[in-house]
């Protein structure tokens, strides 16, 4: 028989019973619609706590941490750096390391202009680029040794808005010009409006926001090493060379650091030792943090640097990566596996309202398989003479499986059809209620115990279906119509022809 | 002529609780190519218990069938369902056509479970419902038919397959007598023109004369195997078809059609007349009426 045939034959049989073969699809419409909105909804929270959370940090970001180690873990210095560096789907690990030297930075004639405090970052002039900041404008570190007293530096992009005019008196309005929140999204994301942009040239297209201009500017790092005998500050200045303005969505340090070479940070804290009398143990080694406070039970704060980054190529491989380092003995911390957990939480609630989606799928099913023994029953009669006729009993079965298949695509297509209708009415849900005139709002992030997150992100999709749910929706309906429509069909098979075509 | 049908110590016995009832006892059979051959005996006597074995319908308790060589009685059901699609035709006595198909689709139904195109079994369909009388009945369902009809295209299914073997259970029985015989003898004729076996269970003695062998059964038991000679067959058939007039069933059909046609146009013809004497009515004086009239002339073909 050929499959045209096989189709056509149970394509007209479903139309012959059109009342009871609408009722049955309407079964599945429901099952389905349920499952692919309860699934919608936890992946539109999904969706929602991923862009919450890049919003808060990078995904594939691992902070290190050197207290809450566990006992015997080494400490958490540049060899340890370097065995992260070799770890499989590491693509980056830098310390992040401030010094514990002061000193500010000055620029303009005279050094006019000030910045008291210069929050000095030490990191791994490779690392920049590959932990995902981004450069504004010029280069990244080359982390090239440019000699005495000539330091190269990344500024932090919102740092130029720490310069104050030292001409001017502290209750003068122009002392200092201030970062800007003037739009919902500076408000919203803690990033002034009025950052300094650069076009390709490398020439500064806002200039009127600020004193001058960092990348064309000289500027001075001012080292503060001890007082004279008068009592006054001793300085050694350092000449900054700017590659580069440095900015990071979610790195509030690095946008206000002033970032430096692992190799810089370490010269200026040797002069700063030699300058203010300090011995230095081997000398030339960063003033890492001893192992200090009280070890409580099992954890001890292991010496090195207080923090280290390690940067993964993959969100997927994080686990892993995250995995091998806690085995070392370290206490880490990243958004993934923040991530993880509230994802979890979020799979746990979607399993549960899955489950009640899957138990109208479940009555559905079975009202196929009544709907088919059913049509057997009626049709025992035409079955028998089909066989008699030479029909072969694969082509019996393969004719209902193929109605009831049907049966189940038909309305996972509806099903996914409506589930489209109610993703729509969900996600204009408040406009249509102030259309309404209707008070109050729905929070579904708060069924899935992320009630915060409706708040932080105010506007978040409620529902969302993607391709692939569509795919397995329409899949797994079929799959669910061929399935109950087995032993059906293995009873039509079973039919006596004799006793079908008896007359009676 | 080679044995077509041919069984051996064939027995059925069906167990009702704790009883037994031998429907067949022990029964050797044996039947020629081409041959029509009549089942008779009264009720109870066995005829479809022995029709439903040699078709391959039912499994004996013991003993052996065998079409054309090949043992029946062995095969499973899908060998059974090929060789029935290849070389067997069934008539029921209750029609059995599928009531959602029209008659051409009914008729097509075996060659559709062989796997044949549509276009193709559809057009052998038709020609097969022309041959026996009902060209114009092809997009009919059986709802919409006599019972002579649909049983008329019950015999056209059977013939679709060029099939070896025909069997038929009281293929008339459900049928006036008339019908009975128009219906009979489109069957011996269809059969005899493409020298098909044909078995076919009747319990009217009259009609079973005009087969090549009759066999009577009583009790599960052959109790007259008789090979009628050419010359009384035809005398008995034409016994039985002295009523009938020498016309085939589709040459009737024709006739019909040419009298249907002949009476619209007689009915046409009448209608402008009536029109044109209406028009040629003093009361109505509308010049109009005349030109009605003869553009109704002018559609007459
Ligand atoms: N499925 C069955 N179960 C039990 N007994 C049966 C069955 N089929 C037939 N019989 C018995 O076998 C015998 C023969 O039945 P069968 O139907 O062959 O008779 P028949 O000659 O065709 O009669 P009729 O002319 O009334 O159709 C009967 O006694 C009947 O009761
Ligand atoms: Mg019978």
């Amino acid at each position: 028989m050929k499959i045209s045939d096989l189709f056509r034959f149970s394509v007209d049989n479903l139309r012959r019973r059109k009342g009871r073969t609408v009722l049955t699809v309407i079964g599945v419409v429901v099952g389905v619609c349920a499952i692919v909105v309860m699934m919608s909804l936890g992946i539109a929270v999904n969706l929602a706590t991923d862009e919450m959370l890049q919003n808060w940090g990078d995904l594939t970001k691992i902070t290190v941490q050197s207290y809450g180690a566990q006992q015997g873990t080494p400490d958490l210095d540049d060899d340890m750096v370097t065995k992260f560096k070799a770890l499989d789907h590491v693509v980056a690990a830098t310390p992040m390391y401030y010094p514990s030297f002061y000193g500010s930075v000055t620029a303009g004639n005279n050094n006019r202009y000030e910045a008291s405090w210069a929050n000095v970052i030490g990191m791994d002039a490779d690392a920049l680029e590959p932990m995902g900041y981004e450069l504004v404008t010029g280069n990244w570190l080359d982390g090239q040794n440019l000699g005495k007293d000539k330091i190269q530096v990344m500024l932090g992009v919102q740092s130029i808005f720490n310069f104050t005019d030292s001409r001017l008196s502290w209750n003068n309005p122009n002392k200092q010009k201030y970062p800007e929140y003037d739009t919902e999204e500076a408000m919203y994301s803690g990033i002034p409006s009025n950052l300094p942009q650069y076009d390709e040239n490398g020439t500064l297209l806002n200039p009127e926001n600020f004193f001058f201009d960092p990348m064309t500017s000289k500027l001075t790092y001012r080292l503060e090493v001890g007082y004279d005998d008068e009592g006054n500050p001793k300085y050694k200045d350092y000449e900054l060379v700017v590659t580069g303005l440095i900015n990071s969505n979610n790195d509030w340090d690095i946008r206000y650091g002033v970032v430096m070479s692992m190799t810089d940070v370490k010269k200026i804290e040797a002069d700063y030792k030699r300058l203010t009398g300090q011995s230095s143990g081997g000398g030339g080694g960063v003033m890492y943090s001893s192992s200090f406070g009280m070890d409580t039970g099992d954890t001890v704060n292991v010496g090195g640097y207080n923090n280290v980054y390690v940067k993964v190529d993959n969100v997927s491989n994080m686990p892993a990566v995250e995995k091998q380092i806690r085995e070392i003995g370290y206490q880490l911390y990243s958004m993934s596996s923040e991530r993880e957990q509230i994802q979890g939480q979020v799979a746990q609630t979607q399993m549960m309202m899955g489950a009640l989606g899957l138990v109208s799928l479940l009555v559905a099913a079975l009202n196929i398989a009544n709907t088919m023994t059913m049509a057997i029953y009626e049709r025992t009669k035409e079955i028998g003479v089909m066989k008699v006729l030479g029909c072969k009993l694969g082509n019996i079965r393969e004719m209902f499986l193929i109605e009831s298949g049907a049966i189940g695509l038909v309305g996972g297509l509806l099903g996914v059809v409506l589930s489209y209708l109610l993703s729509l009415l969900l996600n204009y849900l408040p406009q249509i209620m102030t259309f309404l005139g209707i008070e109050g709002n729905i929070d579904i992030a708060g069924m899935f115990g992320l009630s915060y997150m409706s708040q932080m992100m105010p506007d978040m999709q409620l529902s969302i279906i993607p391709i692939w749910l569509v795919v397995v929706a329409l899949v797994f309906a079929t799959v669910v119509g061929l399935l109950s429509g087995i032993a059906p069909a293995n009873r039509a098979v079973k039919i006596s022809s004799l006793e079908a075509i008896r007359h009676e | 002529m080679p044995v077509m049908i041919r069984t051996e110590q064939l027995r059925k016995v069906y167990r009702v609780g704790k009883e037994k009832v031998v429907a067949l006892a022990n029964i050797d059979l044996e039947i020629e190519q081409g041959e029509i051959c009549c089942i008779v005996g009264q009720s109870g006597s066995g005829k479809s218990t022995l029709l439903n074995m040699l078709a391959g319908l039912e499994k004996p308790t013991r003993g052996l069938v065998a079409i054309n060589g090949k043992k029946v009685s062995a095969m499973d059901e899908n060998q059974l369902a090929v060789f029935r699609q290849e070389n067997l035709g069934f008539i029921f006595q209750s029609y059995n056509l599928l009531a959602q198909l029209t008659a051409a689709e009914n008729v097509a139904l075996p060659l559709m479970f062989t796997g044949m195109s549509r276009r193709k079994r559809m057009k052998r369909a038709v020609y097969e419902l022309k041959q026996m009388g009902l060209g114009k009945r092809a997009g009919h369902k059986p709802t919409e038919m006599s019972g002579g009809q649909q049983q008329r295209v019950g015999i056209a299914r059977a013939f679709v397959g060029k099939p070896q073997v025909i069997f038929a259970d009281e293929p008339t029985g459900n049928l006036d007598t008339h019908t009975t015989r128009q219906v009979l003898r489109t069957m011996l004729e269809r059969a005899e023109s493409h020298n098909i076996t044909f078995v076919m269970v009747t319990h009217e003695r009259e009609l079973s004369s005009c087969g090549d062998r009759i066999i009577t059964l009583q009790d599960g038991h052959v109790i007259s195997n008789e090979k009628l000679d050419e010359a009384t067959k035809k005398a008995n058939r034409d016994a039985l078809f002295a009523d009938l007039d020498e016309k085939t069933l589709m040459a009737e059909e024709a006739e019909q059609a040419e009298h249907a046609e002949q009476a619209q146009q007689a009915r046409f013809a009448e209608k402008v007349m009536h029109n044109v004497i209406q028009a040629d009515l003093p009361d109505t004086q509308n010049p109009g009426g005349n030109t009605t009239g003869e553009a109704g002339t002018g559609q007459n073909p």
